[in-house]
């Protein structure tokens, strides 16, 4: 078992190594904001988790599952070594950088009797959050199964039954320790359940065969849809669909805010919405990560690089404009135009960094030093307007815009420099075609049926 | 007008540890080519630099008398490729995917579309992500060939087909081509369909074109020639003569029957030279072998 754990350190240090630096970071900054251990960010929390379960299932549908039964291991060991990367793992580096947070804010600001016990908590939570989190991937309701029904049925029971819950907690007057006390339980429960049957993550996904899914059933049908195809198709689909998930998504910030906040008013209301743009952000590079695997197919069609690229900075950028009108006009009707206007240069402003991330999703395969290097360098810099902006911004109160030119001005710079550069990559850069199609699959795979 | 459907001159692409060409490659129209070699010869890398997947560091393609870069576009509406690499998941159904295609070519043949489908059994409401292998493969020749292109380039068509399939995909192939002027390239190890179906052959090894002509004439000209030496004489690799295996004086080697291997073996002491004629897999076979040693 130790090779298999040694194998996944190996192939996934970076990452861990990224999150560290950034829970540290995230952690340190509001931290010091709020002049106590403020780890225990719930954005973080299911940063952890989004980030842990769906490297779990990259993993298997890329055939690790059937990799790693032909190796001489139980399917048990093997499921507990997955347990261990999912829980154990996040677990042990929420504690190295909340720790290392914690020892840098005692040096800064003096120790406090809280740290330690605020330390325990945040590795506590966190392991068992991943634990239970683990514990829905390992079967139903997320995994796929042939028992379809079944799992949807108990899925609609979980998530009704947690979400039930977390109100419930939210709104009954017990006390703090009384709540987080539950909550361990609660989440201690489905850690030690998920890993007692760790296997069924491994199993299920071994057996999964597509041909046994409902839908995989023909019905002998030859009628074509009728109406407009080609690229118009690809990105007046892609527009309907994000624009009804960005919808969603600040819908559900804007609902958490409300919930969140003790003082329910228009301003608790429009708090979450300019953070939902970031998880938008991040919904829509995963639509690009899935279009990519699909690159090879676009570049037989009769489209030269350029229209190519952009096509895909289209479907990129189109729907954050979009999301960024409808948040921009919430914020314009609960806290007036100013403020509204100020964010949407916040949001026009991300376009640039935006851009450049969709230039490194196409380059991505390469994974060469010098150019993840130049990639991140260009990033920091497309990223420093956008920052300063939120930060000093009307809306913000801080009162300090930066000018109309520029704000038009710098994301379309970097938008005409990664249009450049992904066409350049289309045209010249074979290893753009190596991803396979039946290689990567996450959670988030995109079908337009 | 041009003779050639496909014309590659030249063409160089330098990786870090393999160098595709000089490579000459000439497709005639109206033919079915088989472009055949060993894993890593090159193929699909020559293939892909047709539709511009990766820049040629020297040389020329061109098809239909079409430069691939000049005359991208123009070059893909005249051409279509077919590979099961090509991913169409992302349309969930069939006939979204056929919607998407379709809007690129005016012209797209409806009733051929539709044929195609019955006759691979592909349904327009099956979901995508549940087709088999197989039947991805057959979609992505419905939407190459309900286009009715005049170079169908296909890499690997038959890969994870059965039997039956296969003998329908070559069945539609020359069906595409039955009226002499739609050309298809087709990159497979299926040397016996390749024998079959394909008029033309061209074989690569390590990034150079080997063998290029009329698939009768090709393996009519090679012999796997067997003979017995004499006072212990040994015979090594010469031009048109590659020494496949020894048995103590008897000795077994691929001919070439347009170089004078045979009368050289005669005078240096061969005798009892019978030869027998090859399949294209065992010719294949043996070139690959040579390689090897």
């Amino acid at each position: 078992m130790k090779q298999l754990v040694f194998d996944k350190l190996q192939r996934g240090w970076l990452i861990w190594l990224l999150f560290s630096v950034v829970f540290l970071t995230v952690g340190l900054m509001s931290s010091m904001a709020a002049g106590i251990p403020d780890f225990q960010n719930v954005w973080l929390m299911l940063v952890i988790v989004f980030l842990w379960s769906n490297l779990t299932a990259t993993e298997l549908a890329r055939g690790y599952g059937q990799v790693a039964l032909a190796l001489p291991f139980t399917t048990r060991q093997i499921g507990q070594v997955l347990w261990f990367v999912a829980v154990g793992m996040p677990m042990i580096l929420l504690a190295f950088s909340s720790g290392l947070g914690i020892l840098i804010l005692a040096a800064h600001s003096g120790f406090q009797s809280g740290m330690v016990l605020a330390w325990l908590q945040i590795v506590l939570l966190g392991g068992l959050l991943c634990g239970s989190f683990f514990w829905i991937s390992s079967g139903a309701p997320l995994n796929p199964s042939k028992k379809w029904q079944r799992s949807q049925t108990y899925g609609t029971v979980f998530w009704l039954g947690l979400i039930g819950g977390g109100y419930f907690l939210y709104k009954c007057a017990w006390g703090y320790e009384i709540k987080y006390l539950i909550i361990c339980l609660f989440g201690l429960i489905f850690t030690i359940l998920g890993l007692l049957r760790a296997e069924g993550m491994v199993v299920d996904y071994s057996e999964y065969r597509r041909g046994a899914l409902p839908g995989a059933k023909t019905r002998g049908s030859d009628k074509l849809e009728t109406g407009f195809g080609g690229i118009r198709l690809l990105i007046i689909r892609s527009l309907v669909r994000l624009t009804c998930v960005a919808i969603v998504i600040s819908g559900g910030f804007a609902g958490l805010s409300l919930f969140s906040t003790h003082s329910r008013n228009s301003s608790s209301f429009s708090e979450g919405i300019p953070m939902s743009q970031i998880w938008f952000f991040c919904f829509v590079i995963g639509e690009v990560m899935n279009l990519l695997r699909h690159l090879k197919f676009l570049r037989t069609l009769p489209l030269t690089s350029k229209q190519l690229a952009g096509a895909i900075l289209a479907f990129t950028l189109l729907p954050l404009l979009i999301s960024s009108g409808i948040n921009t006009g919430i914020i314009c009707l609960v806290q007036g135009l100013p403020a509204g206007l100020s964010l949407f240069k916040t949001y026009l402003l991300g376009v640039a960094p935006g851009s450049v991330v969709v230039t490194a999703a196409i380059w991505h395969e390469e994974k060469r030093w010098g150019r993840i290097v130049l990639m991140v360098t260009v990033f920091l810099i497309s990223a420093i307007a956008p920052i300063y902006q939120m930060t000093t911004g009307v809306w913000n109160a801080g009162g300090k815009d930066l000018p109309g030119y520029f704000v038009i001005g710098y994301p379309l710079v970097f938008v005409i420099l990664a249009w450049f550069a992904i066409s350049h990559l289309l045209e010249a850069n074979d290893t753009t075609y190596r991803i396979r199609p039946h290689e990567v699959k996450g959670f988030n795979q995109m079908e337009w049926s | 007008m041009n003779h050639h459907a496909i014309e590659i001159r030249n063409l160089v692409k330098n990786y870090p540890a393999f160098t595709l060409g000089p490579l000459d490659l000439t497709v005639p129209r109206g033919a079915i080519y088989g472009l055949i070699g060993p894993n890593g010869a090159g193929k699909t890398t020559a293939i892909d630099m047709i539709f511009g997947m990766g820049r040629n560091d020297a040389g020329t393609i061109r098809v239909l008398g079409l430069d691939h870069r000049a005359d991208e576009v123009a070059l893909k509406r005249r051409a279509a490729y077919v590979s099961p690499d090509l991913n169409f998941q992302i349309w969930g159904k069939v006939g979204k995917a056929i919607r998407f295609v379709r809007g690129f070519y005016p012209g797209w043949d409806e009733a051929y579309g539709v044929e195609l489908m019955r006759a691979f059994q592909l349904d327009a409401g099956a979901k995508i992500v549940t087709l088999s292998f197989g039947a991805k493969t057959k979609l992505s020749l419905l939407l190459a060939l309900a286009r009715r292109p005049e170079v169908l380039i296909l890499d690997e068509p038959t890969t994870g087909l059965d039997a039956v399939s296969k003998q329908q995909v070559f069945g539609e192939l020359l069906k595409a081509v039955e009226d002499g002027e739609r050309t298809v390239l087709i990159s497979s190890h299926g040397l016996s369909d390749i024998e079959r179906f394909a008029d033309h052959i061209g074989m690569i090894k390590n990034g150079k074109l080997l063998l290029e002509g009329r698939t009768d004439e090709i393996v009519d000209r090679f012999r796997l020639a067997e003979f017995f030496s004499t006072n212990g004489t040994t015979f090594e690799n010469r031009a048109g003569l590659i020494i496949l295996k020894r048995n103590e004086n008897r000795w077994h080697a691929l001919l070439d029957q347009n170089s004078d291997a045979q009368s050289w073996l005669q005078t240096h002491g061969a005798t009892e030279i019978s030869l027998t004629r090859l399949t294209l897999e065992d010719l294949f076979v043996a070139l690959a072998r040579e390689e090897a040693k």
